[in-house]
């Protein structure tokens, strides 16, 4: 019988090995993939966002156990596919123009992916015309923004104000953070929420982008 | 600790207050309430005291309740009699040694003239008078022309010339030329070191070496960047720290060795990029943004009086070649030092020090990378780090017995410094209080399975895990510990480095096997224990045999061009040979980092 429990925890712990093991055997159990997904996966990655959220757990924690939900995700993920088990949104996510690699943007994906999300991350140095186009592509209706300086946040008004003459801001959400972001500028540019880190982050998409 | 009465300062910040009186304070994190490196305690201050605790990282409750505050949170109300711990002072404890041997022939030289008198039969003029003795000489410094009649009549006639390759830069009274000197200089984001030179003998003097006060504005790069962004007069406070620092050193010298300032005719600086730039007053904005972009890579010969360098004010100031924004000058010196681009087989550089710079190459090329470590291995983001200065263990060795120290100085411990922090690290993995995750052992498990004399030392702190190694009634200065946080921190600095490696390795197509010598460079390349290092996955086991630790090889790189202006040439040649990689802009760097942070 599946421990679903078994196998959140052995993902909390970062252990990619038991992960694989646990979701395989789980699958050649008869287990529908999407339970295994929402009833193991999630949950774990979820724990431990709450647990970053609560400075109960570090950084170091968060990757490890995002690579073993990876792990787990790379065997259940054709499963998915084949059953045509959609995930709960899509978002693009990037660092603004300009602007460096981010290592907290990369949690964030790691958590949206965490939460049940289909992330596409178009890295850094994002110019507004590079997320329209994404989002054109992939129909997806969360845009996530970071920006590590404060030279670099004006990028994030000109990607609000790029959606707006293009016509589609209605069709998006878009979120906003970073070191230097506040709720304040969130507000002033015209995006509709801001997170302080990851774990919040992952929350404020999924109230924002699945209700 | 010392003890402060402030004045009455309504609405200023504290931290900045207490910068205002020189009293150099740690902020690792810039200000935002996150590391706690900056707690002072308040001892009298009716208002402060009454605040309620804000529940920022930084502080405790405990902390907060015993009068501890933050002093980058807290805004002068009052005046207030607080106590600053001295965890944090300028006296540095840095390597600064290197062996190689040059032949002299600095950039800078005199020569002593006894010039035929003017007469109606010899009435030539007399800046062409002292040219022709000198042959092909320029000049250019019209203070040095203006002055030219007084010195040669006063002088009879008998004088020194001072130049710098073909070009005059001073006129002296008399014979001096037994006062050259120069100076190399390594300005690192953390510490700061330099040598005196004699450059008539080749002797090293002396050193000097201090704590870059830059960190009050943080201990990254890009905090400081962000500061000459956002403030007004930011890029100008960067500089003057550095040039103050300089003026102290040289005053340092004079003190110390009796050289007279004005003896002093080339300071050659090595340093990251940034470095650089403040010193010169370069604007680095562009820098810290994609594509990085720094405002020259060769800084032009500048004159000492136009930084306000307290020595010869001609004297030449220069730097050696930089290589892209985040790979400077000190990278160059390295590679100069270890003389890695003469060799057929590969070699591979690796510097652990804030920016940890990764370089990896043999004679027909060099590719580096800087994976920005971080300062956790210099102590900070540490619970108990510290620098390697008087007081920091240097050296921790833990068995059944329990656990026993050594201290730089032999002074009682206040901290842990670098190769400490190594030590403790692998030998709580090798007991098994901490396993390959990262995850340390709580009080009840660590009883479980560890000898009493161990799991006695571990308790708790912020609800998570911690080991003591010392503390007061043990004859440490502080209680000294290492918490779950701590081995998180060491994991991501290690885990940086070591993707560092793995991803110039892979680009290079160069395995372990193919690497015949590996140089460790940094302020504790010397200090720390390899073995250790290797147990932890901060330098690859495969390597072992072939690490040679080099100190500071970039203050060896930088003295070698001071005494032999010919290996300016070699700099220039290791720039045009040394490509450089943006880790950040490769997809696979974050997958190697996450496999790396396992121990």
């Amino acid at each position: 019988m599946t421990n679903f429990r078994e196998i959140a925890d052995f993902l909390k712990a970062g252990n990619a090995p038991k992960v694989k093991e646990l979701v395989q055997a789980a699958v050649d159990e008869g287990v529908e993939p999407a339970d295994i997904l929402n009833k193991s996966l999630i949950v774990g990655m979820g724990e431990i966002g709450e647990l970053f959220k609560n400075n109960e757990v570090y950084v170091p924690e968060v990757l490890i156990a995002a690579r073993a939900m990876k792990a787990g995700m790379a065997i259940i993920k054709p499963l998915l596919v084949e059953k045509d088990v959609k995930p709960v949104g899509k978002v693009v996510i990037g660092t603004v123009k300009g602007d460096l690699h981010d290592i907290g943007k990369n949690l964030v994906g790691m958590m949206l992916e965490g939460a049940g999300f289909e992330v596409i991350d178009l890295g850094i140095d994002v110019s507004p015309g590079k997320f329209i186009d994404a989002v054109k592509d992939s129909a997806a209706k969360g845009v996530a923004m970071s920006a590590l300086l404060t030279t670099t946040m004006p990028g994030m008004k000109d990607t609000v104000e790029a959606f707006q003459s293009e016509g589609l801001r209605d069709q998006v959400i878009i979120m906003v953070g970073g070191a230097p972001v506040t709720q304040n500028y969130a507000s002033e540019i015209g995006a509709d929420g801001y997170a302080p880190d990851a774990a919040s982050a992952a929350e404020l998409a999924k109230e924002l982008i699945c209700s | 600790m010392n003890t402060l009465q402030t004045e009455i300062q309504y609405g200023q910040n504290l931290l900045d207050y207490l910068r205002k009186k020189d009293y150099s304070i740690s902020s690792p994190c810039g200000g935002k309430g996150v590391c706690g490196k900056c707690r002072v305690q308040v001892l009298k201050g009716e208002k402060t005291l009454k605040e309620s605790y804000p529940g920022v990282r930084g502080i405790s409750l405990d902390q907060w309740n015993d009068g501890w505050r933050l002093a980058c949170k807290t805004t002068m109300a009052e005046e207030l009699e607080i106590e600053i711990p001295d965890l944090w002072n300028t006296e540095a404890n840095i390597l600064t040694s290197g062996e190689y041997e040059v032949t002299l022939d600095p950039c800078v030289h005199k020569t002593y003239l006894e010039l035929a008198k003017p007469s109606i039969e010899n009435q030539i003029s007399d800046l062409d008078r002292l040219l022709k003795a000198l042959g092909e000489v320029k000049v250019s410094d019209l203070t040095l022309v203006q002055g030219l009649p007084v010195i040669l009549r006063d002088q009879s006639y008998k004088i020194t010339a001072v130049l710098h390759g073909n070009t005059l830069i001073g006129v002296e009274e008399g014979d001096t030329t037994d006062k050259l000197y120069g100076i190399a200089v390594d300005i690192g984001t953390t510490t700061i070191a330099g040598t005196l030179i004699d450059l008539i003998s080749g002797d090293e003097i002396g050193i000097f070496s201090t704590l870059n006060l830059q960190k009050n504005f943080g201990d990254d790069v890009i905090s400081r960047i962000n500061h000459s962004i956002e403030s007004k007069d930011g890029l100008e406070e960067l500089q003057k720290i550095l040039v103050d620092t300089l003026n102290q050193m040289f005053a340092f010298f004079n003190q110390k060795y009796g050289i007279a300032q004005k003896n002093i005719y080339h300071v050659n600086v090595v340093g990251n990029t940034v470095m650089i730039h403040l010193l010169a007053g370069l604007p680095v904005k562009a820098i810290a943004i994609s594509p990085f972009i720094p405002v020259t890579t060769r800084l032009p010969d500048i004159r000492a009086s136009e930084l306000g360098l307290s020595i010869f004010p001609n004297a030449v100031i220069t730097a050696l070649p930089m290589i892209a924004g985040y790979i400077g000058a000190d990278t160059v010196a390295c590679i100069l030092a270890a003389d890695m681009l003469e060799k057929e087989g590969y070699s591979l550089m690796v510097d652990i020090g804030t920016n940890g710079e990764i370089v990896l190459g043999n004679k027909d090329g060099l590719l580096a990378c800087a994976t920005a470590a971080g300062p956790a291995l210099e102590g900070a983001q540490i619970q108990c780090g510290m620098g390697g200065v008087r007081g920091a263990v240097n050296k921790i060795a833990i068995n059944e017995e329990g656990i026993s120290y050594t201290t730089i100085g032999d002074q009682p411990a206040l901290g842990i410094c670098g190769s400490g922090i190594v030590d403790v690290a692998a030998q709580m993995l090798k007991i098994g209080l901490v396993d390959s995750y990262g995850r340390m052992l709580s009080a009840e498990e660590a009883f479980e399975s560890l000898p009493e004399a161990l799991s006695s030392r571990v308790g708790e702190y912020n609800g998570k895990p911690s080991l003591s190694i010392s503390n007061q009634e043990l004859g440490a200065a502080n209680h000294i510990f290492i918490t779950q946080k701590d081995i998180r921190e060491i994991q991501l600095a290690k885990a940086a480095i070591a993707a560092g490696i793995e991803i110039l390795m892979k680009e290079l197509q160069v395995d372990f096997a193919d690497i015949q010598q590996v140089y460790l460079a940094g302020g504790f390349g010397n200090y720390i224990d390899q073995t250790h290092a290797m147990d932890i996955g901060l330098m690859p086991a495969k390597l072992k045999g072939k690490v040679i630790p080099v100190g500071n090889a970039a203050l060896t790189g930088a003295k070698m061009i001071v005494k032999s202006a010919g290996y300016k040439e070699v700099a220039e040649r290791i720039r045009e040979k040394t490509k450089y990689i943006e880790l950040s802009t490769r997809l696979d760097f974050q997958t190697v980092f996450v496999d790396q942070m396992e121990f």
